[in-house]
């Protein structure tokens, strides 16, 4: 039975699988979208079944332009963001039927293996999946996770936290075995996550302290601090809202918005040129910034200092508990601003701060890696201890021959608790 | 939604819990502490004009006959009403003078605190309130503080009334310099009105506000208070209160239609009583009754003729004067004819005792003030057990690691309704606290809007509030706006709509 992680987003899910080929745990491209992700929401047409992914997400963004009565058909019709949406024995009602959340979430997870196995060659049909959620996740929410997976057509799920998992693929794939502790700052889309994880001896992976976040800061809080910078400059050169409407967004211009986000992040300096809607009576109005590194900073920063602020509790936490500290993992699209690393050097000057190409499918990727771990953990139960028998030295679960002896170790012995 | 007896719930059943596991006595005593701490009263306030009966009001929310209900309907002092056993049961009243001194009396001395005369005003002004302990139901999770009438218009006694008051709500600074006595702290406050949201009334919950930094619209009930004594009011009170509801937003939370007097009444007579008034009414033809019930002196008529000419048509014999006196049963007119027209109109005592508890409608009050008023002060109280109790819960199942059933059986038993009810208790918290950003950034909201979002969110909201649903339009139109608001709280409470109703 194949084995296929799962990161369960808001807003996109990735996936994970173990390459038969190089035996080593890759994200899944998904043949659909040509990318790593795949689309949390849900349409379902007047007649025929549910549709998910990529399809519904675009009818999605491309009905902005409508009227309000052309929405409603489309918008009334479609679900996202169920995962903040999920409530205990929730329904949703759509064309006189009722879906219970646990459905809904099985329609995605049913997707990304669908797609999964339409993507890559699995050699035995896919039954298993590590599936990851929140560190927060309440009970109820695990209960309907699984439930769902089950739904889905999973034989077996494994549940793991989202910092956790990040924290093994990480570590796996960069060799980093000897690392102790690290902190995951997962600064995403809507939301934002701070948790510091701990490598013990045994090879396990724990949190022991109170993870924190927040439940709405995010790329998109990013976006809207750029907006209200436009809005500034609108209303001092052209004394007017760039939206038409009072009190309003102009949601094509917000989406402007996160372009200049990705090339502000990538370019010391940026001259930005926009048009305003065009407002009956009045000129075509365009309007320009010239930004440097120093302005975006100080346009996000606000948002940005959030984090910091929760990121700092956490380390003090640490520190108060005299816990080792090794690096920062940063994952989350948004932690690619060039401010989070500033803030955080600034935060822990001699800790270093790792970023990954793959800020949007570390959790998944992990997920996998787990799964190879518990393998080879299980296999190893068997036969290696927590610690060399013949030196006291602790072993990680992959080492047969202790590293500071040399010597082999076959004999079963409990493994170390460690804190 | 009850979060205080839920988690009581939970609480015991967490002890038992452990009892069954064989968990020590130290976990089952902490267990046993966070239930105690639930359940300490919130104090509310009793306010209102004189003569907008108070008394009978608060009578009849406590079903007991202490408030004194006199001719003058006066109280002088601040009394309150807490749970338990008084020290003498010969001197129950306890007074606290305003140099703080205590003494207990009796009721007599209670009773002679009744009235507008400057002796008696003088005697009260020396008093800082007076405390009756009793074993009642409702005090178990309120105290109830009584106070003085207030009302500018009946001129010289009205206006010492009203500087009482002001004193009492002023008595909170006071006492926290004299004492460390907290008990007068009015967690929050019922106002009885009149028919009409009058300027007086209205002024008066602003000087309240001035006053008490701690209440605002979102913590004040208001009680449309006597619906019976008119008739067209008794049909319209509904309507009446949503006015009223309506013209003062900004300083109550729902607006109650009560009559206090008819709920006395009900409890009064027994259903047997009621049923035996009903048989006799029911015999009496149309035209008749319509005669009879015009008014007081119409239905007291001693002119034989017209009650004859009043049956003519019935075969039934009509009703003597002294008939007609007993089933007046010596209740005051209004009463008297709000249950004889129940009792006439429907054709079973069921239906007719329905319509009349309906009316006097005090069950209502209890509702709205335990389950969306008191309970909403000891949210944040509720909240904080809830996460000490979860703690302790986990707490007890990493001991039980290795025992996959054991595990189960907490996660499922245990955690799982804590976090549901923990879920409850923020989405409520959630929902007021949007009413507050609601209220304060009213200006930035269209007046429809601002409309469809109080009601949803329960500002006058006394209705079972389980079936509020938004149409697909109504729906598309929040989510819509949940993108597009610049202002991000806006944005929010969009979203909230659309994702909850």
């Amino acid at each position: 039975m194949s084995t296929i992680g799962i990161d369960f987003g808001t807003s996109f899910c990735s996936a994970s699988w173990v390459n038969p080929i190089t035996q080593k745990p890759e994200s899944i491209i998904f043949n659909e979208t040509g990318t790593v992700k795949i689309p949390s929401v849900i349409f379902f047409p007047e007649s025929g079944e549910p549709q998910v992914g990529l399809g519904p997400y675009q009818q999605i963004e491309s009905c902005g332009g409508f009227t309000e009565e052309q929405q409603i058909p489309i918008l009334k019709n479609t679900i996202q963001s169920i995962k903040r949406k999920m409530r205990p024995k929730g329904v949703f009602r759509v064309n006189g039927r009722e879906y219970s959340h646990v459905e809904i979430v099985a329609f995605i997870l049913k997707k990304v293996k669908q797609q999964a196995e339409m993507s890559c060659k699995f050699q035995e049909p896919v039954g298993k999946l590590i599936l990851t959620h929140p560190v927060v996740f309440e009970e109820w929410k695990k209960e309907m996770l699984r439930e769902a997976a089950l739904n889905a057509g999973f034989d077996e799920v494994t549940l793991l936290e989202e910092p956790v998992s990040a924290a093994i693929g990480y570590i796996r794939a960069n060799q980093l075995e000897d690392a102790q502790g690290i902190l995951v700052y997962d600064f995403g889309g809507g939301t934002f996550d701070i948790a510091y994880v701990r490598i013990c001896e045994d090879g396990s992976y724990k949190l022991p302290l109170p993870t924190r976040g927040l439940a709405s800061c995010g790329g998109d809080d990013i976006d809207m601090a750029l907006y209200m910078e436009w809005e500034q400059r609108s209303q001092k050169e052209y004394h007017r809202s760039i939206c038409l409407n009072k009190g309003e967004l102009d949601l094509g211009f917000l989406s402007r918005c996160r372009k200049h986000k990705e090339l502000l992040s990538n370019m010391p300096h940026a001259l930005l040129s926009e048009m305003l809607p065009y407002m009956p009576g009045h000129e075509l109005e365009r309007i320009q910034m010239d930004v440097n590194r120093q302005d975006f900073n100080r346009i996000i920063h606000d948002v940005v200092q959030q984090t910091m602020e929760q990121t700092a509790m956490v380390v003090q936490d640490i520190k108060a508990h005299e816990m080792p500290l090794d690096f920062v993992l940063l994952i989350g699209g948004s932690s690619r601003l060039p401010l989070v690393s500033e803030g955080l050097r600034k935060l822990m000057p001699s800790i270093k701060i790792c970023t990954t190409g793959a800020v949007d499918t570390a959790v998944a990727l992990g997920a996998t890696y787990y799964h190879m771990d518990s393998l080879s953990q299980h296999r190893q139960k068997r036969g290696v201890p927590g610690f060399c028998i013949y030196c006291g030295n602790p072993l990680t679960s992959l080492d047969r021959q202790c590293p500071s002896c040399g010597k082999d170790n076959y004999i079963y012995m409990s493994q170390h608790e460690s804190h | 939604m009850n979060p205080i007896k839920n988690v009581d719930i939970l609480i015991q059943q967490t002890s038992n819990f452990a009892e069954g596991l064989g968990e020590e006595s130290d976990f089952r005593k902490e267990v046993s502490q966070l239930h105690e701490s639930l359940h300490m009263p919130c104090v509310l306030a009793v306010a209102g004009r004189v003569k907008s009966g108070k008394s009978s009001f608060i009578n009849a929310l406590m079903d007991t006959d202490l408030a004194m209900v006199g001719e003058s309907e006066t109280t002088a002092t601040i009394n309150i009403f807490r749970y338990g056993t008084p020290n003498n049961p010969d001197r129950p009243v306890t007074v606290i003078w305003e140099n703080g001194m205590r003494a207990d009396v009796s009721m007599d001395f209670m009773k002679s605190l009744q009235g507008h005369d400057e002796e008696t005003l003088a005697k009260a002004s020396k008093i800082a309130y007076l405390e009756i302990k009793i074993k009642n139901e409702l005090l178990r999770n309120i105290t109830l503080v009584d106070t003085p009438g207030t009302d500018a218009v009946v001129g010289k006694d009205g206006d010492e009334h009203q500087q009482i008051t002001e004193r009492y709500f002023g008595l909170r600074q006071k006492h926290r310099r004299q004492t460390d006595d907290f008990v007068n702290r009015a967690d929050a406050v019922i106002y009885l009105v009149g028919a009409v949201g009058t300027s007086s009334n209205r002024r008066f919950l602003e000087d309240f506000e001035d006053n008490t930094t701690n209440l605002s619209a979102l913590t004040a009930i208001g009680i449309l208070s006597k619906v019976d004594v008119d008739e067209e009011l008794l049909k319209r009170r509904d309507e009446q209160a949503a006015y009223v509801a309506q013209s003062m937003k900004e300083h109550f939370y729902t607006v109650v239609p009560v009559s206090a007097g008819l709920h006395v009444m009900l409890n009064t007579f027994d259903l047997a009583q009621f049923q035996s008034w009903q048989t006799i009414w029911r015999t009496v033809p149309q035209k008749a009754f319509n005669y009879l019930m015009r008014q007081e002196s119409m239905y007291m008529t001693e002119r034989e003729d017209i009650i004859a000419a009043l049956w003519k048509d019935s075969d039934e014999v009509p009703l003597t004067l002294e008939q007609r006196r007993s089933l007046r049963a010596d209740m005051p007119w209004s009463l008297f004819r709000t249950i004889a027209n129940a009792l006439y109109s429907h054709t079973t005592i069921e239906e007719a005792m329905e319509e009349l508890n309906a009316i006097a409608n005090i069950h209502q009050v209890r509702k709205v003030v335990t389950e969306q008023f008191v309970h909403r002060s000891q949210l944040i109280r509720c909240y904080r057990i809830l996460k000490e109790l979860k703690e302790k819960v986990m707490q007890m199942r990493r001991k039980y690691d290795s025992d996959q059933h054991v595990k189960d059986e907490i996660v499922k038993g245990l955690i799982i309704p804590i976090e549901q009810l923990q879920l409850n208790v923020e989405d409520y918290d959630q929902r007021y606290r949007f009413l507050r950003a609601l209220q304060e950034d009213k200006e930035k909201w269209e007046q429809d809007e601002y409309e469809e979002l109080t009601r949803l969110l329960g500002l006058y909201g006394d209705e079972d509030r389980a079936g509020l649903t938004l149409s697909d339009e109504r729906r598309v139109y929040w989510q819509i706006k949940s993108r597009r608001y610049i202002d991000k709280r806006m944005r929010e409470i969009a979203q909230y709509i659309s994702e909850n109703f």
